[in-house]
């Protein structure tokens, strides 16, 4: 099977892409070249792949029970140590001797990704991300933040599907309004109800479904929204110092996401349109899609992985915008202590309170 | 932030004490007992003179009770009704708008009845609410009549109630009633503080995602369909207060019997 390494033509060490110059650039000599210009080196690369092709076959048959278990082996183009992946691993580097490995057959015929986001943050904006991201939280214990050792971080190029498309919409609500007067004995209220109607349409551009089920859904949601401008072409040289799956969920099973977070936004939309109301509540909705387009792409994420009391904490961060997410443990002892507290010092305030009015 | 709390804690209790402070700190009250009708002994006058001392002192306000055979002859002005005369008597010996409360008996109010009239000022307006002073003149009259009991028991009980209701005081339950309060704002901030550590959640929607300027809004009505109409009552106004022919504010009501 066929590996793909950057190498860099002056001194052949391995490139990697840096986040900050938005360029490949090789650490051993500091090189920077541009990623359209390694596009020519990237085929000649390919194109010598196809020498490997008998050996790289019969390492593979050799395999095959590996294979049955979803494992896949590669043979580094360095060391030529042996890379264990499973049958996702698009990206990743060789255990011996650190180089970036890129597997090539994860990106041929209806695989390749249509785009990439390519990472503008790097790992030490991650590691930042992280400390302000302990910062200022009451509840968090004290040893997880005075510990905050990060067992592993990752730069993952994450697969996802995006969604294009227009949505018409028909939408009937029922709204109230009220009036309220009084006289020297009632207070009256009136209610008047109306039936409000609204149809349009709304495009969508972009709705991102993470295609990757080892990423989890919510977290993949919570680092949203990723900004499509920064996109380009996909070219496997911006995964070269990154980690990467191929997708292992299809468009098909995505589409039912993208569906209901457009048909939530597009209700919302006009529902929005709905003024001067004081209840307005649904009464029937259709949202009809069409001109509907799905493109992959690979996405920048930082994944940042930590242990407490036995316990995995994961943390992800956009690697485009630096959005950091992640749930953290509540010290429970300070979540009584300080109920404890609050609640005596309030309670005595009120009754005090109470006795002033009394007083006074 | 323990440390914190635990100062902020303090400082409350200091402040609270602070605040008690000048209401503990002993004043001079008047109390008055006035017999001009001489419905009571001089034993009778010498004990009840005790106890409106005791209530006076208990209640923190002036006190005075005056029983009268009738309304002529006050040696102030008035406009010539029971109230008005107890809220004068008021204004004339303890100034206006002072805190404190006058009883009056009149003996014949000109209708060929007897009156009994509770008149209150400034603080005591609110601290003797009207179902308690009706409590009182109900207690006094059914269970204290003067025709049967004698007039000593019937003032005497009068200031009694008066001694139980008008002291500062909270009902029992207050207290319990002001920490489940406290204990409701600490929720309510450690609910906030929670969410603090919760951030990985599913969108909504994908309003992220909406191409700019692409809504279009082609048709939109909205129809008027019917009203309905509740009323509730408006609750009374209960408890007011009125303006003495002396000018001072005053509160309080009476009874005919």
């Amino acid at each position: 099977m066929a590996v793909q390494e950057y190498k860099c033509p002056c001194c052949s060490g391995a490139l990697a892409f840096d986040s900050t110059v938005q360029k490949m650039k090789c650490p051993f000599c500091d090189t920077e070249f541009e990623v359209e210009a390694l596009k020519a080196y990237d085929e000649d690369l390919n194109n010598e792949g196809t020498d490997k092709l008998d050996w790289d076959t019969n390492a593979g048959t050799q395999w095959t029970t590996d294979e049955a278990t979803g494992l896949r082996s590669y043979i580094c183009q360095s060391c030529g140590g042996e890379i264990v992946g499973d049958e996702n691993t698009a990206a990743t580097e060789c255990p011996f001797c650190g180089n970036h490995a890129i597997i090539m057959q994860q990106f041929s015929g209806s695989l390749k990704p249509d785009y990439v986001i390519p990472f503008k943050l790097d790992k030490k904006a991650a590691k930042e991300e992280y400390l302000k991201h302990l910062q200022g939280k009451f509840l968090l214990p004290k040893v997880f933040k005075d510990e905050n050792h990060i067992d592993e971080i990752k730069g993952i190029y994450v697969p996802f599907w995006l969604f294009d498309s227009d949505a018409d919409a028909d939408i009937r609500f029922r709204a109230t309004r009220t009036h309220a007067w009084s006289d020297s004995n009632y207070n009256y209220v009136e209610t008047s109800y109306y039936s409000v109607y609204r149809a349009g349409n709304v495009a969508f551009d972009h709705v991102p479904v993470d295609g990757s089920t080892r990423m989890p859904d919510d977290l993949m949601e919570s680092i949203e929204p990723f900004n499509f401008e920064d996109a380009v072409d996909f070219q496997t040289a911006y995964l070269s110092g990154y980690f990467a799956d191929k997708y292992d969920v299809d468009a098909e099973a995505s589409i039912d996401r993208a569906n209901t977070r457009i048909k939530t936004s597009t209700e919302d939309a006009f529902r929005d349109t709905v003024q001067g109301y004081v209840t307005v509540t649904p009464e029937f909705s259709s949202v009809r899609l069409h001109d509907g387009k799905t493109k992959y792409a690979f996405y920048p994420v930082w994944l940042l992985n930590t242990t407490y009391n036995d316990e995995k904490y994961t943390f992800a961060m956009n690697g485009q915008t630096g959005k950091f997410v992640g749930n953290l443990p509540t010290d429970k002892g300070k979540f009584w202590r300080f109920a404890a507290i609050v609640t005596a010092a309030a309670g005595a305030l009120i009754y005090g309170g109470m006795w002033l009015f009394q007083l006074l | 932030m323990t440390k914190r709390i635990f100062a902020a804690l303090f400082a409350v209790i200091l402040i609270l004490s602070a605040a008690m402070l000048p209401v503990s700190a002993e004043a001079t009250y008047l109390s008055k007992l006035d017999d001009t009708a001489q419905v009571l002994s001089d034993s009778e006058k010498s004990s009840l003179q005790s106890t409106i001392n005791e209530v006076s002192e208990a209640c923190k306000c002036n006190l005075a009770f005056v029983t009268v055979k009738d309304l002529n002859g006050a040696s102030f002005p008035h406009n010539g009704t029971t109230r008005d005369y107890a809220d004068m008597y008021y204004e004339t010996n303890f100034g206006k708008n002072t805190d404190g409360i006058v009883v009056l008996l009149v003996l014949n109010n000109g209708r060929g009845k007897r009156d009994i009239y509770i008149s209150t000022s400034g603080k005591c307006i609110k601290r003797l609410s009207d179902s308690e002073r009706e409590a009182i003149f109900d207690d006094a009259l059914d269970h204290h009549s003067p025709d049967s009991k004698g007039y000593y028991d019937f003032l005497n009980n009068i200031a009694q109630g008066i001694k139980k209701a008008v002291p500062p005081h909270l009902k029992w339950y207050m207290l319990p009633l002001a920490f489940l309060i406290g204990f409701g704002i600490a929720m309510l901030i450690l609910m906030f503080m929670k969410k603090q550590l919760k951030s990985v959640e599913m969108q909504r929607g994908a309003v992220n995602y909406v191409r700019p300027g692409s809504m279009s809004v082609t048709a939109s009505r909205d129809s008027y369909l019917y009203s309905t109409v509740s009323r509730t009552a408006r609750p009374k106004d209960s408890g007011g207060s009125h303006t003495s022919s002396g000018g001072g504010t005053h509160g309080g009501g009476g009874r005919s019997f």
